[in-house]
């Protein structure tokens, strides 16, 4: 299972849904943590010392890897175990997807297969 | 004996007679004509507006419209404060020239169609630095994703239409695309 902290921008409104800009990383690396190496609040609050946004708006979003390789019929990306050691991140259930997703791969994840267990405060 | 005073000139009696006669064969006043004009004597005028129900751009619709357009404003306001690592991970600044775009798109918005048909307009900001603006009236939805370039005056725009079923994926479009884009998420 993955999991990825959610900003409340990156939430619809009037359904509470993901919005696909959620799933983008044009730079091929697209982040989220393992969450067998991780806890809900950890991975919600992030782990950047001192984090760059107010932790306490965030949100968790679950997916999982067969989500991410299932993603679109000719096959999503795969996601690699990265873990982080720098100054300010120390994340060992830090892992990444192999690619970019397509638009459509983004609208897929978002509204058919993430799913928010912790919702982000508005 | 002194002759009587009256307060008002004589009337003839055969005057009298004559309009009791005119009573008594028209009790109601049926033979009695009015003379009108002819219609197209009549000036033609405009019936008094109480209401504007009948305009196409309903106050009430220009309100909801324009509120939309200025919370979209204000959430692309909020974006702009956003510093590296927004997203709880190594997420970038969106792009100055992605929010000026798409502030642009939201101002101009009347120009490409009848705007008041929106139901939603949102913004959504990506990790990458790049924004959707996404365009929803009752049946379709157009997702504009404006990426910002290597140097601040360069973009790329990519343009998603959905409707029903049926989705159309443009990717590194032209201005032309762009504005037949919107004329039809507008029509």
């Amino acid at each position: 299972m993955l999991w990825r902290a959610i900003r409340p921008e990156s939430v619809y409104k009037k359904d509470g849904s993901i919005k696909p800009a959620f799933f983008r990383d044009r730079r091929g690396h697209y982040s989220c943590d393992l969450a067998a190496f991780s806890t809900p609040e950890q991975s919600r609050r992030g782990y950047a010392t001192p984090p760059a946004w107010n932790p306490d708006d965030a949100g968790l979003v679950e997916f999982s890897t067969g989500d991410v390789r299932n993603c679109s019929t000719t096959g999503g990306p795969d996601v690699n175990h990265a873990p982080l050691r720098d100054a300010r991140i120390v994340n060992y259930s830090h892992a990444q997807f192999s690619r970019e997703l397509t638009g459509e791969e983004e609208k897929t994840m978002a509204e058919q297969k993430a799913r928010i267990v912790i919702k982000p405060r508005a | 004996m002194p002759l009587p005073v009256y307060d008002r000139p004589p009337i003839d009696p055969a005057a009298i007679v004559s309009v009791i006669e005119a009573e008594r064969l028209n009790p109601h006043g049926e033979l009695l004509r009015t003379a009108v004009p002819s219609a197209a004597a009549v000036r033609y005028q405009r019936r008094q507006q109480r209401t504007n129900a009948a305009r196409q751009r309903l106050s009430l619709e220009r309100a909801r419209e324009s509120s939309l357009r200025a919370a979209a404003r204000e959430e692309l306001d909020r974006y702009a404060t956003f510093v590296r690592s927004w997203d709880g991970y190594d997420g970038d600044p969106i792009a100055p020239v992605a929010l000026k775009v798409a502030r642009l798109l939201i101002d101009a918005l009347p120009a490409f169609g009848n705007a008041a048909r929106l139901t939603d307009i949102i913004p959504g900001p990506a990790p990458d630095g790049s924004l959707d603006l996404e365009f929803r009236t009752a049946s379709r939805r157009l997702m504009i994703t404006v990426y910002g370039g290597e140097s601040p005056n360069v973009l790329e725009i990519r343009t998603l239409r959905s409707q029903g079923d049926l989705r159309e994926d443009k990717s590194d479009i032209d201005t032309d695309a762009l504005v037949s884009d919107l004329r039809w998420v507008l029509a």
